[in-house]
């Protein structure tokens, strides 16, 4: 099926409460809420640069229960990068990842070339940890993805997060810093611009 | 089938009631009874009639609530043809039906006297007891439905209610509940004021329990419907969480909506996107019946506004967005705007500066002609699961909905969101017909289809759903379609003298008069195509006034409790089709109960002019 747009679509997967709206909402708004609210499916949509032009980052945040799973399905077969979220204090958010890294693997089949990132949130609650860092490296090594634990709350490792997310990416390049190129595009069209004044 | 009910359906009883006819005695059909209907049948044959119960067919002891002389207007006028409830709405309310006997008038009158007359003409006696409202719930004239609604809107039972203490009354008073209960059912809890009146009244009557025992079966009956209507008398803590209803079109989900349609009501809880000017989108869960407001403050927290960020002047608006770019602003106090949404509308939430700058999403459709179900799945398939989805969805319409949504502005806002639901659906199809049609890009591929869809609507209109004929017929004489000369050309002149029939049909000349002659045929179980009952009641409804000087315009509450009593006739029986199970069956329903259409006529036109353009 035909690309429909040239959207770059992450989407975010892991169990409920474990942070990933709380990570999402920082990166794009920065800002963090206490307060809890379960999401249902939400997409936020920035501007990036990919192969040197502009595209749209779209982010999906998705809900941590499993009401849906013919939405998961489709956000799977739809997304480009996915991002799976555990807190590193409940060892039980860890293990629910497993069935949606599983599926993953079946509607995408070849894995290695797709970004992944197991992130364990919420890193500023070192008191209560029950899953040690290693472990979640060791876990990101048999899935062969990029590890990184993080913290939304203090706003620790999000955009590097996100970053080396599309780092991953290796069929195109994608990258945050869309100032700096766009700042260059745009001298370069003022440039043309100026020049076709001159003409 | 109980005898009032079958009296309902006695064709005697058709709307506009014979002038004046008083039926003779033993007869006891005619307009007489439904009037009265409140009461039992005199002819019920497991009724014994007490001492002082009526004498067949003489029903003058009943409640007539029509003035003798002059119902608001022009009573004597004849009706012609027998069956002029099919050719309704004649602005003019319809002659009188006098009663029988020539008792006093009551109407017009004032709410509560209408009330207190009909209170004072219930039959009395013990032997009524049994089967009091027993399944019977549907016989009661809406007149009387209204009467008593006025009376619990205006939240002052008249005092009669607790004086006078006699049985007579106090059956009487049971009588009205149990009906009223059971008409409006589970609907009551979306209506907190009645819903309080009928609990205070039923522990009034618990009170009284032990002093009347003629009145058990009554109350047993009263304490069942209460328990069944789910009026929670003894905590105030709302039910408990119900499932999430899953309504939006834009939230598309496969194993949903393979499930049978069940009635929405305003406390449900549905999801919803509310999109951002940038085109993102938050997932809300909320009220069917929630205020705008409620909305922007459910999409203010899930975006982390802070507080003096939504204090500040540019706080969110709500805005409505059709596909073609129209946008409308929300009022904060409007309710139940979900249902009321355009096919492809869209709610977007965005600061007054960013109004201007809305854009409408991108069309989800992608032309891939000959990929969609309808090229591969049977026309009689496709028409059966039309069917069938219609019936669902015009079951799940609740009698009070049509009312409701005609009396909309005078008796504030009800939900009418599965009336409403029906009503998307019905352009949904004659959008869906253009699209396909449009999308298919080889012209002999087009001209099939366009026969096939012909085909569709025959079998629709054979399966007695008028719906979806209606709506293919109509989406087919879209001006879009219509101007495809060529496609036309080469339908074979079999299915263009079809269609020509079909435009017969539907040919609103002389007040839809083929088509209401068509529907009469018709036996239930039947669809029938919803927006002209709508049409008929907008009439009926602004035809005359409902109130005047505080009295009842009782004439008027008749025509419409008659044309919503067609309705009933039309579901009296459960419509069966037999679909099987199959894979490929489960697909065409898929396909058939989420169909994607193009609504933007200008959209239509432009892929029109593609394929054809040079045709006149």
């Amino acid at each position: 099926m035909p690309e429909q747009s040239n959207d770059y679509r992450v989407v975010v997967f892991g169990a409920g409460g474990v942070g990933k709206s709380s990570l999402v909402l920082r990166f794009v708004k920065g800002t963090f809420r206490e307060s809890y609210i379960p999401t249902i499916e939400d997409t936020y949509r920035q501007v990036i640069s990919c192969d040197k032009s502009i595209c749209t980052l779209q982010i999906t945040d998705t809900t941590g229960s499993h009401q849906f799973p013919a939405m998961q399905r489709l956000s799977i077969s739809k997304g480009h990068a996915f991002i799976l979220v555990y807190s590193i204090t409940s060892r039980q958010s860890l293990e629910e990842l497993k069935p949606i890294y599983e599926q993953i693997c079946q509607i995408k089949g070849d894995v290695e070339n797709i970004p992944i990132m197991l992130v364990g949130n919420k890193n500023d609650e070192n008191q209560n940890r029950e899953v040690d860092s290693s472990e979640g490296e060791a876990m990101a090594k048999k899935w062969k993805c990029a590890f990184m634990e993080t913290s939304a709350k203090l706003n620790h490792n999000v955009k590097e997060l996100f970053q080396e997310l599309l780092n991953l990416e290796k069929r195109r390049t994608v990258s945050l810093q869309i100032d700096g190129k766009k700042s260059k595009q745009q001298k370069r069209k003022e440039k043309l611009k100026g020049k076709c004044v001159v003409m | 089938m109980k005898p009032l009910e079958k009296l309902l359906k006695k064709p005697g009883s058709h709307l506009p009631a014979r002038p004046a006819a008083a039926p003779g005695p033993g007869q006891g059909s005619g307009p007489g009874p439904r009037r009265q209907s409140l009461s039992r049948s005199p002819a019920s044959p497991e009724e014994p009639a007490g001492p002082a119960g009526p004498q067949p067919g003489s029903e003058g002891r009943w409640l007539e609530l029509r003035p003798p002389e002059a119902p608001l207007r022009s009573p004597d006028e004849p009706s012609p043809g027998g069956d002029r409830d099919r050719e309704l709405p004649s602005p003019e309310p319809p002659p009188a039906a006098r009663c029988c006997c020539g008792c006093a008038p009551a109407a017009p009158a004032p709410p509560e006297r209408l009330l207190a007359a009909l209170l004072e003409r219930l039959p009395a006696g013990g032997a009524h007891g049994r089967g009091c409202g027993a399944g019977r719930g549907p016989s009661l004239p809406w007149c009387i439905l209204d009467g008593v609604t006025f009376v619990l809107a205006a939240g002052s039972p008249p005092p009669h209610w607790e004086e006078g203490a006699g049985l007579r009354r106090k059956h009487a008073v049971l009588a009205v509940l149990l009906h009223f209960l059971e008409t409006y059912k589970g609907l009551l809890q979306e209506e907190e004021s009645a819903g309080k009146v009928i609990k205070e009244l039923y522990l009034l009557i618990m009170k009284d329990t032990s002093l009347y025992h003629d009145l058990e079966d009554e109350i047993l009956k009263l304490h069942q419907l209460v328990e069944t209507v789910e009026l929670k008398v003894a905590d105030e803590t709302p039910p408990p969480n119900k499932q999430v209803k899953p309504l939006f079109r834009h939230f598309r989900r496969i194993d949903s909506c393979l499930q049978t349609r069940v009635a929405f009501r305003g406390s449900d809880e549905i999801f919803c996107r509310v999109y951002m000017p940038d085109h993102s989108y938050v997932t809300i869960r909320s009220r069917l019946s929630a205020s705008v407001q409620d909305i922007l403050a459910s999409v203010t927290e899930k975006l982390q506004y802070s507080e003096e960020q939504s204090a500040r002047e540019d706080a969110l608006i709500l805005v409505t967005m059709a596909s073609s770019g129209e946008k409308a602003v929300l009022q904060p106090s409007e309710e139940c705007v979900f249902t009321t949404l355009g096919i492809n509308s869209h709610l977007f939430a965005c600061t007054r500066d960013t109004f201007d700058s809305l854009v409408p999403l991108p069309e989800e459709i992608q032309v891939v002609p000959g990929d969609t179900e309808i090229h591969r799945a049977e026309p009689e398939e496709i028409a059966n699961h039309l069917t069938a989805f219609h019936w669902e969805l015009f079951r799940c319409i609740h009698e009070l909905e049509f009312v409701d949504y005609v009396f909309h502005g005078e008796r504030g806002r009800r939900e009418t969101a599965n009336l409403e639901l029906l009503l998307q659906r019905c352009s949904e199809v004659q959008h869906w017909v253009g699209t396909e049609l449009l999308l298919c890009e080889s012209l002999g591929k087009r001209a099939h289809l366009l026969k096939k869809l012909i085909k569709i609507a025959a079998i629709c209109k054979q399966n007695q759903d008028m719906l979806s004929f209606y709506a293919i017929v109509i989406g087919l004489n879209n001006a879009a379609i219509s101007r495809l000369r060529l496609t036309w050309e080469k339908l074979p002149g079999k299915f263009k003298n079809l269609f020509r029939k079909f435009e017969n049909l539907t040919d609103p000349c002389r007040n839809h008069k083929t088509y209401r002659e068509v529907l009469a045929k018709m036996k239930p179980p039947l669809i029938p195509f919803v927006p002209l009952i709508l049409k008929d009641l907008t009439f009926l409804h602004e035809g005359s006034k409902t109130l005047l000087d505080g009295l009842v315009n009782v004439e008027k509450l008749h025509c419409i409790a008659e044309k919503v009593r067609t309705i009933r006739k039309y579901r009296s029986r459960p419509l069966c089709l037999e679909l099987e199970a199959s894979p490929s069956q489960l697909q065409t329903k898929a396909y058939v109960r989420q169909l994607r259409v193009i609504d933007n006529q200008n959209l239509l036109f432009e892929l029109s002019y593609k394929l054809e353009p040079g045709s006149q």
